[in-house]
């Protein structure tokens, strides 16, 4: 399959979960130095799970679109699970072959969310 | 006179390997013919000893090795072979050179650069003034009017109209490339030259793109010092060439001690310029850079940059004529750097990449320019001697195809 698969451009024409949410709990941005891809999450934690996404992303399909998908299936799901997740299941999840130039812009709103949740973590321990 | 491409792409083992490859992203690094590789290697095969000092024959000939290329490319440029120091590469020239400038600045000098720099030329003499308590300040391009946001010409060139202000009598060093290495922009060198010796300023040119495209003839540019790159111009990675005047060398520190470059201890060094080439050069890729000299010394250089010109024509013509594209930069240079509405360019480079065109994408270590540009990214195309009307072709094709898949 190739890399800008139908739902690769889908997620990057019609981002879910666009725009920041309020009130958020958690939020984090974070840049992929080598190309300038920026995003920007924002959470809502509740009981331990993550109960509400937005995000900001300005860059390539790839990160905008897996910041997306990723996004998608976030709700209802404890943040401990989140941060277990590791690079290999998030690549699986986008479903299209990631040559390892674009391993970077593939991870950023993986990395962000995980950033997030962790300053979260530590500041409600 | 034409000029015969097919004849030249045929010395590069890359393309026999690789025929369907497409090379376009030359200004990051070129490849490099079979007598390149074959120099390398010969050294290895023939005369590997270390140099300096070696009293053996397969030492001597390494030090003959060395030092007969530093000659050559001392002849190349036009300088005198002590005026030529081996570095690994141009970054290396210009910290160098900053360095060894950052202990003579003073609190209340200025040095000069601009925003057209590589970070390579920019981040160096931004350290060194803020270690000597200098003032950096930036000559920034002409945005005034022009189509792309590009500047007056749609140059993408310095805006000197305030030149005499910037380079002051303040002014110690003034640090210019000779090309941008993303819109191919060449300063108007003459007129900042002669502003940068009216006030006894230093200049320091960083020849990385222009060394394989003009000619270069460091006494008639005046400069104190220049820096580019072998691997660049068909040479080897890990070669660099920092050319110094004598006056210039004999006053700045080296960035590197070690074996190599004590005269007497404590302190007291060789003659320049192996005062500044502490530690084991890298003398096989020399021997590569001296075959890369040889390699452009039997071409006309002349009919090869028209040859240049015609493809870069040729791609900007057929760029234009694709939705969204919007060309940044000079005419005049080998480099092409675009943006498409609607598709980021590490897309248009991966698509690219799919049809087996190799452009770059990206803020190309120029972050001062693109902020000035607004832009977080571009796509580059770079030409060099190997490519052809076809090469062209393929990369109008794909990035037609670009345009239709993200359309």
């Amino acid at each position: 399959m190739d890399i800008y698969a139908e739902i690769i451009l889908d997620h990057f024409k019609n981002p879910r979960q666009a725009g920041l949410i309020e009130h958020a709990d958690a939020i984090a941005e974070d840049l992929n130095p080598l190309c300038g891809d920026k995003v920007k999450v924002s959470l809502r934690i509740k009981d331990g799970k993550i109960a509400g996404f937005g995000f900001e992303g300005d860059g390539c399909a790839i990160s905008v679109a897996s910041t997306s998908i990723i996004g998608e299936q976030l709700a209802g799901l404890e943040m401990e699970k989140f941060l277990e997740m590791s690079n290999e299941e998030v690549l699986e999840k986008l479903g299209v072959p990631i040559s390892p130039g674009r391993i970077k812009c593939a991870l950023l709103g993986f990395s962000c969310i995980k950033k997030a949740i962790t300053v979260y973590k530590h500041s409600h321990a | 006179m034409t000029f015969d491409w097919q004849k030249i792409k045929a010395e590069f083992p890359i393309f026999n390997s690789q025929p369907e490859l497409v090379f376009l992203d030359n200004a990051s690094t070129t490849q490099k013919p079979l007598t390149v590789l074959d120099a390398e290697r010969n050294f290895y095969l023939e005369a590997n000893a270390n140099v300096h000092r070696g009293v053996y024959e397969i030492a001597e000939k390494a030090d003959q090795i060395y030092e007969s290329v530093r000659s050559k490319v001392a002849a190349w440029i036009g300088a005198e072979a002590e005026e030529i120091v081996f570095v690994k590469n141009a970054t290396e020239g210009a910290n160098l050179l900053a360095a060894g400038m950052s202990e003579i600045l003073k609190k209340g000098n200025s040095v000069v650069v601009t925003e057209l720099e590589h970070h390579a030329n920019y981040i160096p003499w931004q350290q060194a003034a803020k270690k000597a308590g200098a003032e950096f300040r930036v000559i920034g391009i002409d945005k005034e009017s022009g189509d792309n946001g590009v500047g007056g010409d749609g140059s993408g060139n310095l805006d000197l109209n305030n030149l005499e202000e910037k380079i002051d009598a303040k002014c110690k060093v003034v640090a210019i490339t000779m090309m941008s290495n993303v819109t191919g922009a060449q300063p108007d060198l003459t007129r900042i030259i002669a502003r940068a010796k009216a006030v006894g300023a230093i200049v320091v040119l960083d020849a990385a793109q222009a060394a394989v495209h003009l000619k270069l003839e460091v006494k008639k540019l005046e400069a104190d010092a220049i820096f580019f790159t072998g691997h660049k111009l068909y040479g080897p990675m890990g070669t660099g060439i920092l050319y110094m005047k004598k006056n210039l060398a004999e006053k700045i520190s080296p960035l590197l001690f070690g074996g190599g470059m004590v005269k007497e201890l404590p302190d007291q060094w060789l003659n320049i310029p192996h005062k500044f080439e502490a530690g084991t050069p890298n003398v096989a890729g020399l021997a590569g850079l001296g075959a890369a000299i040889d390699f452009l010394s039997g071409i006309d250089r002349v009919a090869a940059l028209e040859h240049e010109k015609n493809l870069v024509k040729l791609a900007r013509k057929g760029l234009t004529e694709i939705v969204g594209v919007k060309l940044l930069g000079d005419e005049a240079s080998s480099i092409i750097s675009f943006t498409m509405e609607g598709i980021h360019p590490h897309d248009i480079a991966s698509i690219l990449a799919g049809e087996k065109v190799c452009i770059r994408a990206g803020h190309h270590c120029a972050k001062p320019l693109m902020n000035s540009l607004g832009l977080t990214a571009c796509a580059r195309v770079s030409f060099a001697l190997y490519n052809s009307e076809q090469d062209v072709e393929k990369l109008i094709a794909a990035v037609k195809k670009a345009r239709s898949i993200f359309k």
